[in-house]
């Protein structure tokens, strides 16, 4: 049942996909008489996945109904820890920070400081591992500059820091 | 086959390049040993350091660390009942309840012993056969390439998952994004939204990163049990096999082989299929099939036999045609096109010294891999008790330096956040990520071909119909696709009925 829904949902969002990406084939920025050739395979991917995904949800809403009837007994099979979104989030956030901060204030600065926050977070705020995780976090940053900035000579962005 | 071997090594015998590639083994053995951390991740973040690297060492490490991801999977797989790896799945079938009697360090020997059996046999098979498909696919034109190319997507989207809608919904995603910046021989900017950053569009690096190592990072905090590695004890003695035992298993070490093989020339499938497919033939063919799944010997030598033949049978398609198979393969093209070699046919008649030194680097990093994954399971065992919570935020900071350093430019990393969201989302919704990857993959040569064939046929689209070996091809494409849907509709007919 679970999957059914699942279908539906990501079907119809591919639809709304499927139809911007269409249309985005309007707006190309033609600068030869060979352009109009560069709509083609565009035009049929979107139309193959608006197809298939209208497949697939037609295909989700049929067995809806027939599954219904189950869905009490599936759900309790399915029954299983919920996974910890927030913590998923804040990840995504601390990723985009830190790859923010990385050309800003510079590579072993910001990896110190993304280092500690991220290992805490994953840690589940343990105090305990906070010692290890601040000497791991400098640790690693320090070594990662050294073999990839002076072995390898890696270029990495100037920040305001170092 | 001397011939090739010892201009293969007057190519790569210097210590640097040989250090190097048994370097590469180690940390590929490394890599594919920590759950998680997959040999294509391996592979990505080691390329940008390749880019400065002599052409045939970068080949070197690159062909090391594919060698050694591909067999390290088998140390967590035996020793914490967690595969390494998918091409070691099928390995913690016998692997772990071998090693819950006490004969770890067996399991080890044997599965290293198979995995270099595998290597070897799957080079001779590419050693045998390459030279002679080169010949036959360097009469192919654009329109050819074309065909071969829809042909391996459409293999790959009904292939690699339950549901064949979304296995091509995802191929559909991936050749979708290669559309992103200027179009192949005119240059027209499609889905630029005015920024130069999208211009050069996405780049295969990035992508990868984002799809298989952020995705791992988000994996994991979402986790709300944090995975405990308890490692079980081993001891090693020798291969763990005496030569009887040995003798006994040809049988299914060449069977494993030539399952391997074949499924490492489809596109897109790769070890992670082939060491179950193996593992489920040989349980079918034993005389003993109930004792599968009990620790017996012939389970882990078809799984890593056939794991491991992977490695020669995705070469095949990229020496011949230029195609890569998987990522891992797409990654040693990219590698090879930045230092101005194209792989191909033309190969063979142009660059034939590096078809050669391929073969030996592959001979090399393949007797590099079975002498360190015996020597160096202390070092692994130390590597594998990391806890994740310390391990997912370093790999994090290896995918944006590596991402970062392949092009100068931070679009790069913006990229992977952006493209590990979607992986995620999209697993979430159980659409597998493979078939989007080599759609990415193969959507820029598709469309480069689809291009050249039209402008060679004034932009007659029968032409494609018209040639024979193109119009066999399409025909095929056809069929195979026609029976996925098939065996697809009557899959979703049964699970209705029942």
């Amino acid at each position: 049942m679970r999957d059914i829904r699942r279908n539906i949902v990501s079907g119809l969002i591919f639809i709304v996909v499927s139809v911007l990406y269409f249309r985005g084939t309007f707006s190309f920025i033609e600068i030869s008489r060979h352009s109009e050739e560069s709509k083609f395979l565009p035009r049929i991917y979107a139309t193959l996945l608006f197809v298939t995904v209208l497949t697939l949800v037609v295909k989700s809403l049929l067995a809806y109904g027939r599954e219904k009837r189950k869905e009490a007994e599936t759900e309790a099979k399915e029954a299983a820890p919920a996974p910890n979104y927030p913590r998923v989030a804040v990840t995504l956030v601390l990723i985009a920070v830190y790859a923010y901060l990385f050309s800003k204030i510079g590579f072993i600065s910001s990896t110190v400081l993304y280092l500690a926050v991220h290992m805490i977070v994953l840690a589940g705020g343990r105090r305990e591992r906070v010692p290890r995780i601040l000497v791991v976090s400098v640790l690693t940053a320090l070594g990662l500059y050294l073999l990839f900035g002076r072995v390898f000579l890696i270029p990495f962005p100037y920040g305001s820091l170092f | 086959m001397f011939n090739a071997f010892s201009i293969g090594f007057s190519q790569v015998g210097t210590p640097e390049i040989i250090l190097w590639t048994i370097f590469s083994v180690l940390l590929g053995i490394i890599f594919g040993s920590i759950p998680g951390i997959s040999t294509s991740m391996g592979i990505a973040l080691m390329l940008p350091i390749t880019f400065k690297m002599p052409f045939i060492l970068s080949l070197g490490v690159i062909l090391g660390l594919y060698v050694g991801g591909t067999s390290g999977g088998l140390i967590s797989a035996i020793l914490l009942n967690i595969p390494g790896t998918p091409s070691a799945i099928a390995t913690c079938w016998d692997g772990n309840p071998m090693a819950m009697k006490g004969e770890a360090g067996r399991a080890i020997g044997i599965g290293a012993l198979s995995s270099l059996v595998g290597g070897v046999l799957s080079l001779f098979v590419l050693m045998y056969t390459a030279p002679a498909l080169a010949r036959v696919t360097l009469r192919f034109g654009a329109v050819e390439y074309f065909a071969v190319t829809l042909f391996s997507l459409t293999l790959v989207a009904s292939l690699s998952g339950k549901d064949l809608a979304k296995g091509i919904v995802s191929a559909l995603v991936g050749l979708m994004l290669t559309t992103v910046g200027m179009s192949p021989i005119d240059g027209t900017l499609r889905y630029t939204f005015g920024s130069h950053e999208f211009d050069n569009g996405f780049q295969l690096l990035p992508v990868l990163v984002g799809l298989y190592a952020v995705s791992e990072v988000l994996d994991v905090a979402e986790a709300r049990v944090e995975a405990k590695m308890e490692v079980r004890s081993y001891r090693m003695r020798g291969f763990g096999m005496s030569f009887a035992e040995f003798r006994g298993q040809i049988i299914n070490m060449l069977r494993s082989t030539l399952i391997g093989t074949g499924i490492g020339i489809l596109p897109g499938i790769g070890g992670g299929i082939s060491n179950m497919v193996a593992y489920s033939v040989a349980k079918e063919q034993s005389k003993y099939p109930e004792k599968f799944g009990t620790g017996i010997v012939d389970g882990i030598v078809s799984s890593e036999t056939a794991n491991n033949a992977v490695t020669g049978g995705a070469l095949i398609p990229l020496l011949t045609v230029g195609i890569p198979g998987d990522a891992a393969t797409a990654l040693l093209l990219a590698a090879m096109l930045v230092q101005g070699v194209t792989p191909g046919p033309l190969m063979f008649r142009s660059n034939i010294n590096v078809v050669y030194a391929i073969f030996t680097l592959m001979l090399i990093a393949n007797f590099a891999m079975i002498f360190l994954l015996m020597l160096g399971l202390p070092l692994y065992l130390k590597l594998l008790k990391i806890p994740r919570y310390i391990l997912m935020p370093v790999v994090m900071v290896l995918c944006i330096i590596g991402s970062f350093a392949s092009n100068n430019r931070m679009f790069d990393v913006w990229t992977i956040l952006m493209v590990a969201i979607v992986g995620y989302l999209m697993q979430k919704f159980k659409y597998s990520t493979a078939p989007m990857v080599l759609g990415f993959i193969l959507g820029p040569i598709l469309e480069m071909n689809f291009r050249r064939s039209l402008m060679v046929a004034n932009g007659d689209y029968w032409v494609f119909i018209t040639r024979p070996v193109s119009g066999v091809i399409l025909f095929l494409t056809v069929a195979a696709l026609a029976f996925f849907a098939y065996k697809s509709f009557k899959g979703t007919r049964k699970i209705v009925s029942d």
